[in-house]
Order: C-alpha cells, then sequence, then structure tokens
C-alpha cells in the first residue's frame, strides 16, 4: 500500500507541473504588456523597463517558466495587482471557505444520494422508486444558482429559517479569531459553541444547493449498481440460507455496489468545485470562487493565475484520496 | 427509432425539445414588444394580461425576453456543441489513427485539460479573453473538446484493427476517406448520445458564466444574465427570478431525458446507467 501511495504521489507530479504550465501560458496569451497592465497606460518607459526587469519578463520564455514554477513550488504566487498583498496569503484565507463548502456538500450528497439510490432499488417499482428518481432527474437538471436564488426566497426571507447570505452572522465573524480560517474549526478551538452552530447553519442551504447534481448522480448510480449486485449469485445464496432481506442488502450487496459510487464521487469533485464559484457568489461567500470573480473584473491576472492554480491543484488532490479510498475498499485493485 | 418512441423519457424529452426549438424559432412572431428595449414607467409589473410573465427592472415585458432567450440558448448549444464536435472529433480520430507521438502528446494534453474542473478552465479562458457572451461560449466549447477527443479516439482504436479498414486501405483509399466512410461512421451513435447530453451542460454552463457576469450583458435577453439581474429586485418581483430558472431547468431536463433515452434505444445493454 505505502508503494502504490508513493507511486500516485510520484505520478502526481508531471500533472501538477502540466498545470502550472496552461496557467503559465494562459497569462501570457493575455493581450498587451504586463508591465505595462502594472502601471498602467501612463507609466513612463523607465518605470516599464524596471519592473519588466524585476518581474523577469526580459528572459527567454522557458527561463520564465522555470522561474514561475520555482516560485510556485516556494507557495510564492506574486503579489495582487489591486491590493499589493501577497497572493498567497490571500488565498490562504478563502480556500478554507471552499474546502469546507465543498466537503460538506459531498457529504451531504453521498448520504442522501445513497439512501435515495438504496430505498429506490430495494423498492424497485414502488412509488419510494419512482419519488427518487424523479428528485435525481430534477437534480441533474437544476441550475445551482436559480436553487439558491429560491431557497433564499422561501427559507430564508419568507421563512426565516435560515440567514440569506454570509459565512456567520457579524458578531460571531468578529468574536472568533482566526486561526486555521476554517471558521467551524477556528470555533471549536475558542470553545465557541454558538458560533460552531451558526456557522454551520448557514452553511446548510449553499451546501445542499451545491450538492443537488452530484446527490442526483449518486443516487441513480447507487440505484443501478445495487440491483446489477442484488443478482448476483452470492446474494441469492445469502437469501436462501434465511437471512432476512436487511440483513443481505447491507451486509452483501451494499459494501459491493457502493465501488462505482466511489467513482462518480472522484469526478463529481470537479463539478463540485465548479459549482461552488457560483454558489459563493449567490450566496456572498468569501471563498476562491468569488476572489476569482472579482479578481477578473479588477483585470489581476496574477490573482487569477493563483486562484486556478489552487482550485485545479484542489481537485487533483481530491481525486487522488478518492483512488486511495478506493484501493482501500478494493483490495482487487491491484497496487503495482 | 422505435425503441426511442417507446421511452417515456426520451419522448417527454423530446417534446420539451421541440417545444423550446420551436419558441426560440417563431420568437418574433410571438410576441409584439421588443426583447432589449423597455419603459421604465412599467418596471417590475407583476403578470397581467398585457404581460403575461410580468416586467423586468427596466420594464421589459419578461415573456418576450424569455421567448429570445429560447433563441440565444438554442445558438449556444449549436455552437458551442458543434464546435467540441468537430474539433474533437478530428482530434480524436486522427490521434487514434495515427498513433505514435501526435497521440502521446495529444492525449497528455487533454489529460491536462481535464486536470481542471470544467468551469474553472472556462473562467481561465475568460480571464484572457475579456467577458462577453461570444467568450463565454468560446470558453465553454473548448473546455468540452477532450470528451470528444477521447469518445471518437476509443471508437476509432476498436476500429482501426478490423478487416474492413485494411480491406479498404489495400483497395488504395486515402487517409482522410478511411476516416470518413469507415471509421468515423462508427462512432455517430455514442457521438449523438453525447452531443445532446452536451447541449444540456453547455445552455447551463453558458448561463452559469452570464450569471457570474462573465458572460452575456444586461440588455441581452439571456436567461442566465436575466436572473444575475433578478437579484436585487426577486424579493419583492419574484417572477423576475422565478421564470427565467424555470426555462433553463425545463430545457436542461429535456435535452437530458432525450439524451438518456437516446443512449437506451441505442445502446440497449446501457439501459438504466446514469
Amino acid at each position: 500500500m505505502a508503494r502504490y501511495v508513493v507511486r500516485r504521489l510520484l505520478l502526481l507530479v508531471p500533472t501538477l507541473v502540466g498545470i502550472v504550465l496552461v496557467v503559465f501560458v494562459a497569462l501570457h496569451l493575455v493581450p498587451g504588456d504586463p508591465a505595462t497592465t502594472l502601471l498602467g497606460q501612463h507609466a513612463t518607459p523607465e518605470a516599464v523597463a524596471a519592473i519588466r526587469e524585476r518581474l523577469g519578463l526580459d528572459e527567454p520564455l522557458p527561463v520564465q517558466f522555470l522561474d514561475y514554477l520555482a516560485a510556485v513550488v516556494r507557495l510564492d504566487l506574486g503579489r495582487s495587482v489591486i491590493t499589493q498583498d501577497p497572493i498567497t496569503s490571500d488565498l490562504a484565507q478563502r480556500l478554507p471557505v471552499t474546502v469546507t463548502l465543498t466537503l460538506f456538500s459531498m457529504a451531504i450528497a453521498v448520504v442522501v444520494g445513497v439512501a435515495l439510490g438504496l430505498a429506490a432499488a430495494v423498492r424497485r417499482s414502488s412509488w419510494i422508486d419512482y419519488l427518487s428518481m424523479t428528485v435525481a432527474l430534477l437534480g441533474v437538471s437544476m441550475p445551482v444558482f436559480w436553487l439558491g436564488l429560491l431557497m433564499i426566497l422561501y427559507l430564508a426571507v419568507d421563512l426565516g429559517w435560515f440567514e440569506p447570505s454570509g459565512l456567520a452572522s457579524v458578531q460571531y465573524l468578529t468574536r472568533v479569531p482566526a486561526r486555521t480560517h476554517f471558521f467551524l474549526v477556528d470555533s471549536l478551538l475558542a470553545g465557541d459553541l454558538a458560533a460552531f452552530q451558526n456557522g454551520l447553519w448557514h452553511l446548510v442551504m449553499p451546501g445542499v444547493a451545491l450538492a443537488t447534481i452530484p446527490l442526483a448522480l449518486i443516487a441513480r448510480i447507487t440505484r443501478s449498481s445495487l440491483l446489477e449486485v442484488l443478482q448476483n449469485d452470492y446474494v441469492r445464496t445469502a437469501y436462501a440460507k434465511g437471512l432476512p432481506g436487511r440483513a443481505v442488502v447491507w451486509r452483501h450487496a451494499l459494501k459491493n455496489a457502493l465501488l462505482p459510487v466511489l467513482t462518480v464521487v472522484g469526478l463529481q469533485f470537479g463539478s463540485l468545485l465548479s459549482g461552488a464559484v457560483i454558489t459563493e457568489s449567490v450566496f456572498a461567500l468569501p471563498g476562491l470562487g468569488r476572489y476569482i470573480v472579482s479578481a477578473i473584473f479588477n483585470r489581476d491576472y496574477p490573482a487569477v493565475q493563483g486562484a486556478v492554480l489552487v482550485f485545479a491543484g484542489l481537485f487533483v488532490l481530491l481525486n487522488l484520496l478518492v483512488d486511495l479510498l478506493y484501493s482501500a475498499v478494493d483490495p482487487r485493485i491491484r497496487y503495482d | 427509432m422505435r425503441r426511442l418512441l417507446r421511452h417515456r423519457g426520451a419522448v417527454a424529452g423530446g417534446l420539451i425539445v421541440l417545444a423550446f426549438v420551436f419558441v426560440a424559432l417563431a420568437a418574433p412572431w410571438l410576441t409584439p414588444y421588443d426583447p432589449r428595449a423597455g419603459d421604465l414607467a412599467e418596471a417590475l409589473l407583476p403578470p397581467s394580461p398585457g404581460h403575461p410573465l410580468g416586467t423586468d427592472y427596466a420594464g421589459r415585458d419578461l415573456a418576450t425576453r424569455l421567448a429570445y432567450g429560447a433563441r440565444l440558448s438554442l445558438e449556444v448549444g449549436i455552437l458551442v456543441v458543434g464546435m467540441a464536435v468537430v474539433v474533437g472529433s478530428l482530434w480524436g480520430a486522427v490521434a487514434g489513427y495515427v498513433g505514435g507521438w501526435f497521440d502521446l502528446l495529444s492525449m497528455r494534453a487533454v489529460d491536462v485539460m481535464l486536470a481542471f474542473p470544467s468551469l474553472l478552465l472556462a473562467i481561465l479562458m475568460i480571464a484572457i479573453l475579456g467577458p462577453s457572451l461570444t467568450n463565454a461560449m468560446l470558453a465553454v466549447g473548448i473546455v468540452a473538446i477532450p470528451n470528444y477527443v477521447r469518445l471518437v479516439r476509443s471508437v476509432v482504436l476498436g476500429v482501426k484493427p478490423k478487416e474492413f479498414v485494411e480491406a479498404a486501405r489495400a483497395e488504395g483509399a486515402g487517409f482522410w476517406r478511411i476516416l470518413w466512410r469507415h471509421v468515423l461512421p462508427h462512432a455517430f451513435a455514442p457521438l449523438l448520445v453525447q452531443a445532446t447530453l452536451g447541449v444540456a451542460t453547455a445552455i447551463l454552463d453558458t448561463a452559469g458564466l452570464s450569471f457570474l457576469g462573465l458572460g452575456a450583458d444586461a440588455r441581452t435577453p439571456e436567461w442566465g444574465s436575466m436572473l444575475a439581474h433578478s437579484k436585487e429586485y426577486f424579493r419583492t418581483a419574484t417572477w423576475t427570478m422565478t421564470y427565467p430558472g424555470l426555462a433553463i431547468m425545463t430545457v436542461v431536463l429535456g435535452f437530458n431525458l432525450l439524451g438518456d433515452g437516446l443512449r437506451d434505444a441505442l445502446d440497449p445493454r446501457l439501459r438504466g446507467r446514469p
């Protein structure tokens, strides 16, 4: 297992270098000279020349790429053109918001999706089956941004059950000291249960809105995979030896049916991260997605570059985790 | 075809898609209003006989904007998926057929593209090109290409060693002729399924980018942009938010149902798979 993990980590290197290359090339495709973009139209030629030298823009492109790669490895993503703050520390504050939202959504999607799929497969062709599959079908077609607005209107504004936006109420945000920038973790570290509860409550609506698409796909794949597994000989044997239906499903069928589900979970992290950009915008969450969108409007290219890099890195890492989990669950997957 | 017509989901999806295409094509004849120009005196009017779905913040008839929005979404679907299918299929076919270093490089490029969450890659491209509807469509199209490259390449790899391809080569058929007449027809069924589902994704992603302000501007009757601009008014004028969202969901649902039905009809072994 350890050798497999090391091998997978080594295989990650070319992918990560490829990602950095794409992002690097993208920045060099931006029309105009980066130095002029940084300084504005009215900069003197001397100032432009000075900044070109400081940023290494006079070097040949391959050298610039290697410099950039080295800087990325040192976690130095440059400074924001607008605020002059180091981008790495900007991102360090926003990444936890996106990670929390994404993992929370995936947890909802897996728990509810598997439950729906399970109910649909066990009670095949019953009203539960039709209801679950209708929910799944609507979920796949639901625009996250519309569902978010509907939830804000009906659940927050009309019924007052949830807060319409933000990470937590202002009094908690100012009261909890930011140590890890994960608000939920920070509030627990501070022993502030009221703040934790408030943060969790704020997360419910964005979490559910973002979870719909993976939830729907997980429900569908759980159903079809369980139906397939239930036809196997060992399931018939389990029934034949007198095991109650519940035990057959839970102990024999579900574990094997969940392998394809795990594959979907891995693939769906991409759609969750994409959806996070939109969800953060709907619910005014200060995460990576909102950071990228405002950086594009400000033409803050280094910030866009850094944030996209972190997003892609996160995606690759989450996929790796799912792969490792996959081989841990299914010993038939060889480690070589 | 008979299998498709017996598939309830596919029939429902097909009807939704037909209605959508009809509204898109007939928009100018269905409504007397201009989708772009409004009368501020008529801003945010609730649904009434004169404006069956109400008006938006600029006093424009919402039903009119939705109908013209269908037109735009149809354009988005056709252009985005058309571009991705043509470029992706050619690329995948050549990579699979030629093999060697071209195939190797192509597959690495595809891997790197797929290493990005799709909307993020589209956003990176919009950062380079600048926000506009055309650029959003271009970005969504480019991001979709790798799916078609992989699909067509795998079909080509399966067909290439077959005898009829060898026979065509022995007859002296050229590279493009073999590809066009003997290899690509085998990719037609999976491409049709993928493209139908791709239209749903293209419409959803382009609307999402417009919602973020990275696509269509406020004047353009685009569904995602209409939703974005309803954000300030939807608490009092709910119709400005409800109908554009409902339109996106219904059309996306239609293409998803049709795509699933096509897959079941063309390959019954996959029936019931998500």
